[in-house]
This record gives C-alpha cells, sequence and structure tokens, in this order.
C-alpha cells in the first residue's frame, strides 16, 4: 500500500473512487437497517461491494487507453493499481461501517424518518 | 553485457503475421532509429518491448535480467503515439513525477521555464506533444522508446528535440521511430529497417531505396 500512489491514482482515477465510496455508503445502509443480525443481508450487502469493485474495473478501462502509459511510464502496472485501489477502499468502507454501527441508532431513526417523508 | 536487447519476437493479428524472428538491440550511449513502411510494426515492436503488447513470442532482456514486460524493469520509458499525461497535470507536476534526476536541464528550456504551472490541457497539440517528448528524453530510465517524437511538431521544434536526444544520449540508450526519416537518420548512430515481417540493418540511403522504403529502385 502506498499513499504516493493513492494520490497519483486519485488524480486520474477519482471516478474510481468516488464510485466505490458510493457503494460503501449503500452498502452501510443494509447493515444500518439489519445490522449483523441477519447473514442473508449482510452477504448480499458484501456481494454488492464485490460487484461494485468488478465495475470499478470496468471503468479503469473506460479511462485506459488516456491514462495506461502514465503510470506504465512510472513501472505500475493495472495490478498495482487496482490492488491499492481497493484496499484503500477497504479502509474507506471499514470507516464507514464502524461509523454506522456507532452511530446506528442515530442513523436508522433519520433513515427510516427520511423514508416515512418520502412515503407520504 | 549492458543495454536492452529483444529477440525472436514474432507477432501475428488475426491470420496475418506481422513480425517473424526479429532482432533489435540498444547500448548506452546510442540511438537506434526504427524505419518500416505503414503496417510493418514498428509501434507494434515497441509496444511488445514496453510491455503493452503480448507478443506470441519474444526474448527480452535489459541489463542482463529477462523480462517479461519492459515496464516493469522501472528502466524503461515509453512516448506513445497518442497523448499520455492527464491534463489536469502541470507541467511541474510531470518533471517531479518523471524527470527526479533531470529536472534541472529542464527547467532550463524556455519553454518549459515559462510554463511550469500550466496544466497539460491548456497547451496546444504541438506543445503537449513537445513536453511529453522532453519528458521521456529527461526522464530517470536508462532506455527510451520515442513513437514518432516528431510528428506534430514545426520543424524549429524538431530540430530542439534533435538537440535534446544528441545531449541525453551520453548515458541513456533511445529506440525512435518516426516517418520523418531525413530526422531519423540525423539523430540516429544506427538504423534498422522492418521490411517483410524481419529486421534489416541499413548503413546508407541507398539501401532504404533497395529494400523499397524508398521510391526509386529499379532492378
Amino acid at each position: 500500500m502506498s499513499i504516493g500512489l493513492l494520490k497519483k491514482s486519485l488524480t486520474v482515477y477519482k471516478p474510481i473512487f468516488l464510485w466505490n465510496v458510493l457503494v460503501s455508503l449503500l452498502t452501510s445502509i443494509f447493515f444500518i437497517l439489519n445490522g449483523f443480525k441477519e447473514p442473508g443481508i449482510y452477504s448480499f450487502a458484501l456481494f454488492i461491494k464485490f460487484i461494485g469493485w468488478l465495475f470499478s474495473i470496468a471503468i479503469y478501462f473506460m479511462f485506459y487507453q488516456s491514462t495506461t502509459y502514465y503510470f506504465k511510464n512510472q513501472g505500475i502496472g493495472f495490478k498495482k493499481i487496482m490492488t491499492n485501489l481497493v484496499l484503500y477502499d477497504l479502509i474507506v468502507f471499514i470507516g464507514i461501517l464502524i461509523v454506522s454501527s456507532t452511530c446506528r441508532d442515530f442513523l436508522s431513526t433519520v433513515l427510516t424518518n427520511l423514508l416515512q417523508t418520502g412515503k407520504y | 553485457m549492458q543495454g536492452l536487447s529483444i529477440d525472436s519476437v514474432n507477432q501475428s493479428f488475426a491470420d496475418r503475421e506481422v513480425l517473424s524472428s526479429v532482432y533489435l538491440n540498444c547500448k548506452i550511449g546510442e540511438v537506434v532509429g526504427l524505419l518500416g513502411r505503414n503496417g510493418s510494426g514498428k509501434s507494434t515492436l515497441l509496444k511488445i518491448i514496453f510491455g503493452s503488447v503480448k507478443a506470441n513470442f519474444k526474448y527480452l532482456n535489459i541489463n542482463n535480467k529477462v523480462y517479461e514486460k519492459g515496464y516493469l524493469s522501472k528502466n524503461l520509458s515509453y512516448l506513445p503515439q497518442d497523448n499520455f499525461i492527464p491534463g489536469k497535470i502541470s507541467i511541474l507536476q510531470a518533471i517531479n513525477t518523471f524527470c527526479k534526476r533531470g529536472h534541472a536541464e529542464l527547467k532550463q528550456i524556455e519553454f518549459v521555464a515559462s510554463n511550469l504551472n500550466t496544466r497539460f490541457y491548456n497547451l496546444s497539440g504541438g506543445e503537449r506533444r513537445f513536453m511529453e517528448c522532453l519528458l521521456m528524453i529527461y526522464s530517470d530510465m536508462e532506455y527510451i522508446l520515442l513513437d514518432e517524437p516528431f510528428s506534430q511538431l514545426s520543424p524549429l521544434w524538431i530540430e530542439e528535440l534533435k538537440k535534446h536526444i544528441n545531449k541525453a544520449k551520453a548515458d541513456k540508450g533511445f529506440i525512435i521511430t518516426d516517418h520523418y526519416y531525413k530526422s531519423i537518420l540525423d539523430v540516429s548512430d544506427r538504423i534498422v529497417l522492418l521490411h517483410n515481417k524481419c529486421n534489416y540493418n541499413i548503413d546508407n540511403e541507398d539501401d532504404l531505396v533497395t529494400h523499397g522504403y524508398l521510391p526509386g529502385f529499379k532492378a
């Protein structure tokens, strides 16, 4: 894991990082609503996270032509970039989960209220 | 022996064989000019050396170490035909990324000095090309592959680039390909022609006529 590489990746692959944060936030909603009590729900949440990473690979290849040589000229290939991005995303994801489980009662009240406001 | 060499390169696309048993080498202090007609496989060969195209077979050796992909040696730079530095990055950032050792020389160049904080998307096509060429020429790597460095450039900048290549070659090895063959002949110590899927060593301009690269051959 390299902070230097993260900075470089963020300059170029900001959409991938933002996408992963969005997926993490969506996934954390499942945890807030159901906690860790229902394995089916959080397995599904983790499945969504996994699919999110697959989509990040697709986003990477959307930018491939214009960015690949920028990194390869620094001796950095696809595997290194994606591993670094996924590892940092895991840290962000775990951070979101910790915050959401700490403030679970507050967030579940807010979410329920928001859902009810939307309903009426 | 220190140097870059690639041997037994075989590459085909669909049923069409582009390169067959091609050999190319480059030593420090040498500029190798690579010529060939359109579609002869010049760019493909450079991409195979760099590692962005996988060959059917090849043997790549850089400073006595065998590599599957040249860029993994962290001793090889490649200037592709298209722009490769993201527009958001400024010239100064690019210099700090690629030219940690050669930054002082680069900053002495008038165009560079006056545009240090300019971002790449604010440069014209030719300016961007010129800047990317300079970044690769003065990069920290020992071996530099330049694919059509002179395209999009005005004659003055072509001359300036040639000057910089000659200056930098003291401690680097260059492989250059371009359709401006006179510029390639000027700047190169040795010429290799890709023709009929194979490589030929060229001694003078007449050889280029004989091998059908230049018009005028009569049997």
